[in-house]
């Protein structure tokens, strides 16, 4: 007892060296079993002896350690000790994991972290343990002829980073850069390069890393058009990619890391495919566009950028690279779909997922983005339309994406606007094949190749136009997509049209013939009469609806509700028109009064919308006429989206159809007669006010583009595209890219906006853009809101009102989807256009059945608004708001 | 010291004493022991006259006897112990230490180095005095104080003598029966023994001088003092080094003489297979023939130990083997070797060794879940023997007999064989690849036929873990070693073992025949390596040097040299026929578990635990023997341990290295578990 005592106060060194169980544990461990009178004497000794036994325990078990050729000691190896000293061994104890050993909180108390196991589940035989899989021998050189295969410095970093941390040789080279990452990476660099590239390395590193732009720009300009530095690419490419996740927080250090890889994905002297490089840039690239960065947590970092520019590189290094074999391309578009489809992810992956496929083109987007649409619609409305304070951040990034997506979709109708043109050019003999070869010529950048390949394209489109079925199902698809994509975007996409129309007009020229064709068709007088009847059969339609909306009524009052949301939505829409819109605004509130008060007395509404509907016809007829006059300042490109205009007019009025009539006319004599155009041209020039009949037209013609010409049509309009560089994004490869490497903001401004201020010069639209302007402003300041306000109330209606529509269809005897109705349309089309030559003919035929594609009607209404603005004639819109409105009623 | 033997084998366990051993190899020294043993049998009969009688014819002084006057005959524990019984001032112990040391630090360099080996074992004893005589905090003050001072490989043994603070402890604990059951040896030249006697017998410090006579062994030789670098290379041991005269018996390291094989067969068979380069290689072949031919003046007699006879199968065996060697590739300084690494996969068990037959067709793998798995490493699969109906109809004159009695039905890549209890801890393949020997935690040895895939007998002989086991190069004998200290022999027909070659201090960790089968070798945890011959059982030598266990012994393929390797991380060449400690290799950072001379000797491959295989050029080490060195004086032999001697590493992603076999060709193999981190070990 003394002599214990004595050890301890003279000895602690050894006690803290030594594990050694006090006598205050004997005593508890008695306590425990229920000995409470040990004396301090005999705890001491037990203690002493204990701590002997476990010391030599513990040193037997360290033998059986040694002999089974293992570095770690188990309980399995101690229990074996006790067992030789025969004592019991302990069981429970011999887990197959390693044993982890967790402290409490305050860590006092150690304890082993055993996971729970569930006998019932056990005993359900519910547990299926895992196969371990068969031990098996497998055999490798590890030399040969003493040249060591494993750590051949033939083979890059992978290997290295296959064995974990670095062997204890490597150790001893330590880097120069103070960054362990690429430390290591430093390393393994020395031992496989040579010391100038070894210096090489060091500096192009430390320059991205630092923060000297003026080195960073000459690193980068080197880095682009060194050929010698094909050796470090694997180094350099492993250093980006763990550079990028390293500073996952820092934006400005991504962007320094991607403008390397740009750096290295534009210098021709490497060849990035093997060794994997290309694979691990494309994933570094993905990870700053996809990830849900640390930079995004904070809103002040503009993340967004770096995730337009990711994507912008990203599609140039696929571009580049992508190969059948390779299948980074489709590996790139798996890891977007899932992102995309993954809708626990923030809205900023998803944003980088749409900008990731926008960049990729129009084939990816359609796959995957128009798709998943209406899966992804309600999420992000959800987001959207959730006004709580905390769901600021999340609306902000929400509103992101969808301008996102409306850019995307932009891009896919502006693609089909192309495949039009080019359907354009085929009909007019006067847009040749060498025309575009000159352009070609004159911008240095198209190949040889492309000019060829466009003149293929060009022949087949004739054959197809030849068996003309197949040039039907375009316009068609075109429309249905036009349509189901106004359903989510509503006005803010109309917005966008009619500068879409601009930018395909720059080749506008190619249009003019055409026109020609339709001012023909326009001119007859016969064109007129039939319009005249069309109006007094719209007349009749008017009522019939009515009818069928009071049934309605008296069925669904669910509408009510409907309705009033609807007039919420456009009261913020009005609002954010400002003045524009006011007009329109009172006169929706009257429609809806007087739709409330139609309500309570079925029987006077009646007698209100009948006079109203009148009204509209009348000063419709008038306004076609005035609108049309100023379709002659418009120019050609006014018809890409009066088409859409039209065939709703045509649904709701009967004075429009004339022009339905011209354009159906249009596509006969596109197919079958290319002559008689140029023929007609003259006239065009004369009667081309109604400018509605032009769009009819185009909106024809994609409908006889075969979905096979599709991907041929495209490069004709790149032509077109750098004939005009009016388009930025339209070609991927010129010169939308530069202004993106500046600033990938602009870009996608430019892109969603601000196509007038390019091209309004050229065109007529500059009046509009004049007047415009207050819009045009907002969109720039703050687009993503206006779009949104603009179009939520479109979308609710297209949403909420389907029985109106079908209804309203199936009154009018046509089928209810607007491909079924566009199908005999088309097929009449064709047989008329078979039948008679004349297009006089044609119209009085198709005028009653070409009236039911409504899809564009909504554009319509919007984009003649603007026009309308545009040309300062107020009453026009009004009433075209008035017309928008009463259909809309009618159908409740 | 005679009468100490007994106590330290008594005290191991189940342990038959192999008195004929210590006998022969201590000649004149245990000459001296027996007498004193029969003088004191007179003592303590009172027989005074013949005992002064032969005191008188044997020369020996009373005073010899006087140390030894511990009742010889008590194995008792308590009475061993009592050689420490001391009624001395506790106090004194420190003081006369430090005198002790600061003596050794006064003396000339010369003598410091070989004076300080002292200081180790006179601590030791100093300590356990104190225990002993329950000054319980006086020990505990000295250890703290002056164990530090002590060498690096001593203080594994340290931490486990500073657990022992009370006399009770001191029974049973191994390394204590060690320490007082035998003495500790020191060589030290003339000089420098004197130097220590002068200086005690000034002092007249009587613990010191007790604790000298009793417990150390100064084995004086005459000649300059070693060097500092000598020393350290063979001193380690639990119980210091060897003493010179254990190494003096000769051993027969030669290979036997090749048996008369039917030279036509081979040459019918090599005409036929080559014939444009026969001639070549009968010119090779000839002075290969004669030269074996020839008697080996360092070979055993062929009859030295009965050898089984050698059979058809044998002869065939020998001459491809032989026709393989001629295609052998030379591996060594100028010729790098080509590995092939066999990695064991999904051995969530725990590999605990590995094997590779001879002739590299198999690899057998024991784990720690007590199951062996044969693999063919060899399109070749294996295959069960048919039962013995069906074996009766099989024409036993045919040619392919062999080949017929095998069930085709039952080939597969590989074979478990289940019947041990415990982690199997060797499993060897027989020469011939007929049987299977195995070892394990359950004491038991089994041995295993390769044609049935079943267990055939079970040696129960060690009562403890099984550590080894090897099957002689000639079959029919193997032998075994374990945590009971001995190794014993066996042949496979006896349920008993033949020998028990008992010596070891501590566990006996590894075993291996000699290639001429008269020997065994042993490695064992108490640091020393020993040779026993079978035919006597005698320890004819004892190699120290190493620094902790040994975990691998490997003879060169002509029998003179012995590599040996284990915790301490180094591989140690000897020279078997001196007993010396040729080189001293070091490199490797982890234990290492294989060892693996190529074919003609010139190179040996090393792997462990740091995941590596190493090549050392064994043929540079030959090259510069120093044979003018007098082997009989330490200090002009010098050890070799030129860093150049590391010829080559070659790392594996993760794998430890287990087994390492050179093929006939000289391709090596090399194998061991993956390691698959952390979790999948038991």
């Amino acid at each position: 007892m003394t002599e214990k005592e004595e050890k301890r106060t003279l000895a602690p060194p050894d006690e803290r060296r030594y594990a050694i169980i006090t006598k205050e544990t004997i005593r508890l461990i008695a306590e425990a079993a229920g000995h409470t009178d040990i004396t301090d004497e005999a705890a001491a000794v037990l203690g002493e002896d204990v701590s002997y036994r476990l010391r030599e325990s513990t040193h037997y078990s360290t033998l059986y350690m040694k002999h089974a050729k293992r570095k770690k000691l188990t309980t399995e190896d101690f229990n074996k000790a006790l067992k030789q000293s025969d004592v019991q061994p302990i069981h429970g104890y011999n887990f197959p994991e390693p044993l982890t050993f967790r402290p409490t909180n305050p860590p006092d108390i150690y304890f082993l972290d055993e996971a729970e196991v569930s006998l019932s589940s056990l005993a359900l035989n519910e547990y299926v343990p895992q196969n371990p899989g068969e031990t098996s021998i497998k055999s490798h050189w590890l030399a040969v002829e003493g040249v060591s295969k494993s750590t051949s410095s033939s083979q890059p970093p992978l290997p290295q980073q296959a064995m974990g941390t670095a062997k204890p040789y490597r150790r001893d080279l330590n880097g120069v850069l103070h960054k362990p990452e690429y430390a290591t990476r430093v390393k393994s660099v020395k031992q496989e390069i040579t010391e100038p590239l070894q210096k090489y390395y060091d500096i192009i590193t430390n320059v991205t890393l630092g923060s000297d732009t003026e080195a960073l720009k000459m690193g980068m300009r080197d880095l682009s058009t060194n050929a010698q530095i094909v050796p470090l690419v694997p180094h350099l490419v492993t250093f980006i990619c763990t550079e990028v996740r390293a500073s996952s927080y820092d934006v400005s250090q991504m962007t320094k890391v991607l403008h390397m890889v740009k750096a290295l994905v534009s210098n021709p002297y490497l060849y990035l495919e093997p060794h994997s490089c290309l694979s691990q840039l494309v994933q570094g690239v993905t990870y700053c566009l996809l990830e849900p960065l640390a930079a995004s947590i904070n809103p002040r970092n503009d993340h967004w950028v770096l995730r337009d520019y990711a994507a912008f590189l990203l599609a140039q290094i696929l571009n580049i690279w992508s190969s059948p074999i390779n299948h980074i391309m489709m590996n790139t578009v798996r890891s977007m779909k899932e992102v995309l489809y993954d809708h626990t992810k923030p809205f900023c992956c998803h944003y980088g997922a749409v900008m990731g496929l926008l960049n990729l083109g129009s084939k990816t987007l359609e796959d995957i983005l128009i798709t998943h649409l209406p899966h992804y619609w309600p999420h992000l409305m959800a987001a959207i339309e959730d006004t709580s304070y905390s769901n600021m951040a999340t609306k902000a990034d929400a509103h992101k994406v969808y301008g996102a997506m409306l850019q995307s979709v932009e891009f896919l109708l502006l693609e089909e606007i192309k495949k039009n043109k080019k359907l354009v050019d085929e009909i007019n003999p006067a847009l040749p094949v060498e025309k575009v070869e000159k352009v070609d010529d004159q911008s240095n950048t198209v190949k040889v190749e492309e000019s060829i390949t466009v003149k293929g394209i060009k022949k087949e489109p004739m054959e197809v136009t030849a068996g003309s079925s197949s040039n039907k199902d375009l316009p068609k698809s075109f429309a249905t997509f036009y349509n189901d994509m106004y359903e989510y975007f509503g006005d803010s996409l109309a917005m966008k049209l009619p500068l879409l129309s601009e930018i395909c007009d720059v080749k506008g020229k190619v249009f003019l013939p055409k026109k020609d064709d339709k001012l023909v068709s326009l001119s007859d007088p016969e064109a007129m009469k039939s319009g005249e009847e069309l109006w007094e059969e719209f007349m009749e339609q008017v009522k019939i609806q009515q009818k069928l909306d009071r049934e309605r009524m008296e069925r669904e009052r669910m509408q009510r509700q409907i309705d009033y949301e609807k007039r919420e939505r456009e009261r913020r829409l009005q609002e954010e028109h400002h003045r524009l819109m006011e007009a329109g605004k009172k006169r929706l509130e009257e429609i809806r009064q007087a739709e409330i008060a139609r309500e309570k007395e079925e029987m006077e509404r009646l007698e209100h919308e009948q006079r109203r509907n009148k009204k509209i016809a009348e000063q419709r007829i008038s306004k076609m006429l005035q609108s049309d006059d100023e379709d002659d300042f418009e120019d050609e490109f006014v018809p890409y989206h009066k088409p859409k205009r039209f065939r709703q007019r045509s649904m709701v009025q009967y004075s429009e159809l004339p022009e339905d009539a011209d354009v159906e006319m249009r596509s006969d004599i596109s197919d079958e007669e290319q002559g008689s155009s140029a023929s007609a041209a003259s006239n065009v020039d004369l009667a081309v006010k109604p400018g509605q009949g032009i769009k009819l037209k185009i909106i024809t013609r994609p409908g006889k583009h075969h979905p096979n010409i599709k991907v041929k049509t495209l490069e004709p309009t790149h032509k077109e595209a750098k004939k005009t560089s009016h388009h930025p994004h339209k070609t991927k490869s010129s010169p939308h890219n530069v202004e993106a490497k500046h600033s990938p903001h602009h870009q996608r401004e430019a892109k969603s906006s601000p196509h007038l201020y390019k091209e309004s010069k050229s065109s007529p639209l500059a009046y509009r853009e004049s007047k415009d302007s207050p819009h045009q402003r907002e969109s720039k300041s703050s687009p993503h809101i206006y779009r949104e306000s603009k179009d939520s109330p479109h979308y609710r209606e297209s949403k909420h009102s389907p029985h109106s529509h079908s209804a309203y269809k199936e009154a009018k005897s046509s089928p209810h989807s607007h491909r079924d109705v566009k199908d005999p349309k088309h097929s009449k089309r064709k047989k008329s256009g078979q039948k008679s030559d004349r297009k006089d003919e044609f119209e009085f035929e198709s005028d009653p059945e070409d009236v039911p594609p409504f899809s564009f009607k909504s554009h319509h209404y919007s984009s003649e608004g603007e026009s309308s603005d545009g040309t300062g004639q107020r009453k026009p819109l009004t009433l075209k708001l008035k017309v928008k409105d009463s259909r809309e009623i009618s159908p409740d | 010291m005679a009468g100490q033997t007994p106590g330290m084998f008594g005290s191991s366990r189940n342990v038959a004493v192999n008195s004929t051993l210590q006998n022969e190899a201590k000649s004149d020294f245990s000459d001296k022991q027996t007498l004193l043993a029969v003088l004191q049998f007179l003592k303590k009969n009172n027989l005074k006259g013949t005992e002064d009688l032969l005191k008188r014819e044997a020369g020996i002084k009373d005073d010899d006897v006087i140390p030894q006057t511990a009742p010889p005959s008590e194995t008792d524990v308590s009475h061993a112990l009592a050689a420490y019984k001391s009624a001395d001032d506790p106090s004194l112990y420190m003081d006369h230490y430090t005198d002790l040391k600061n003596f050794i630090e006064s003396c000339l360099d010369v003598h410091k180095v070989e004076l300080s080996m002292v200081l180790y074992p006179v601590f030791v004893h100093m300590y356990l005095e104190l225990v002993y005589n329950e000054h319980e905090r006086h020990a505990i003050i000295f250890f703290q104080k002056f164990s530090i001072e002590q060498e690096d490989y001593y203080q594994d043994d340290l931490n486990q003598l500073s657990t022992v603070t009370k006399k009770e402890h001191m029974k049973g604990n191994q390394l204590m029966e060690n320490f007082k059951g035998s003495r500790f040896v020191i060589k030290m030249s003339r000089d420098s023994y004197n130097h220590l006697k002068r200086h005690l017998q000034e002092k007249k410090m009587k613990p010191l001088l007790n604790i000298i006579q009793e417990h150390l062994f100064i084995d004086v030789f005459d000649g300059v003092p070693r060097s500092k670098q000598q020393i350290q290379a063979t001193s380690g041991a639990v119980l210091g080094e060897n003493e010179r005269d254990a190494n003096k018996a000769k051993v027969f390291y030669g290979l036997l003489k090749e048996p008369e094989i039917n030279m036509p067969v081979e040459e019918e068979e090599e005409s036929v297979e080559v014939t444009d380069k026969s001639k070549k290689k009968k010119v090779k072949k000839d002075p290969l023939l004669t030269k074996k031919a020839k008697n080996d003046p360092h070979a055993p007699q062929l009859n030295r130990i009965p050898l089984p006879e050698m059979k058809d199968n044998d002869k065939l065996e020998k001459i491809t083997a032989y026709r393989e060697a001629l295609r052998r590739v030379k591996v060594g300084r100028d010729h790098p070797p080509t590995i092939c690494f066999y990695t064991m996969l999904n051995s969530y068990k725990g590999v605990t060794s590995l094997d590779i037959a001879e002739d590299s067709s198999l690899m057998a793998a024991g784990f720690a879940d007590s199951t062996i798995r044969v693999f063919s490493m060899t399109p070749q699969p294996l295959r069960c023997m048919k039962i013995a109906s069906s074996l009766e109809g099989i024409d036993k004159e045919a040619d392919d007999v062999l080949e017929r009695m095998m069930d085709d039905r039952t080939a597969s890549d590989s074979k478990l064989l289940l019947g041990h209890s415990g982690p199997v801890y060797a499993a060897r393949f027989s020469r011939d690849r007929k049987y299977l020997i195995s070892s394990s935690e359950d004491g038991t040895v089994r041995l295993w036929s390769l044609f049935t895939w079943t267990n055939l007998v079970c040696y129960k002989g060690h009562n403890h873990p099984v550590w080894d086991v090897e099957f002689s190069p000639y079959g029919h004998y193997f032998v075994s070693v374990g945590q009971d200290r001995v190794a014993r022999l066996w042949s496979t027909d006896h349920h008993q073992p033949l020998r028990m070659f008992a010596g070891h201090l501590s566990d006996v960790d590894c075993v291996k025949f000699h290639p001429n089968s008269n020997y065994v070798v042993t490695g064992s945890s108490d640091r020393t390596i020993r040779l026993w011959d079978i035919l006597n059982g005698n320890c004819v030598r004892l190699l120290t040097g190493h620094k902790g266990s040994v975990q691998v012994l490997a003879f060169t393929p002509d029998g003179r040299f012995l590599a040996s390797a284990g915790v301490d991380c180094m591989v140690l060449l000897w020279d078997i026929a001196s007993g010396t400690l040729l080189a001293q290799m070091k490199g490797h950072t982890e234990t290492v578990y294989s060892l693996c001379f190529g074919r003609d000797g010139a190179a040996l491959a090393s792997g462990g635990l740091d995941c590596s295989v190493k090549l050392w050029d064994i043929a540079r080490v030959i090259q510069e023997i120093d044979t003018e060195a007098d082997i009989s004086i330490p200090s002009s032999v010098n050890v070799n341990d030129n860093p150049k001697l590391l010829l080559e590493s070659y790392s594996t992603k993760a794998t430890p290295v287990l087994a390492l076999h050179f093929t006939r060709r000289n391709l090596l193999i090399a194998s061991g578990p993956a390691q698959i981190p952390e979790s999948t070990k038991t």
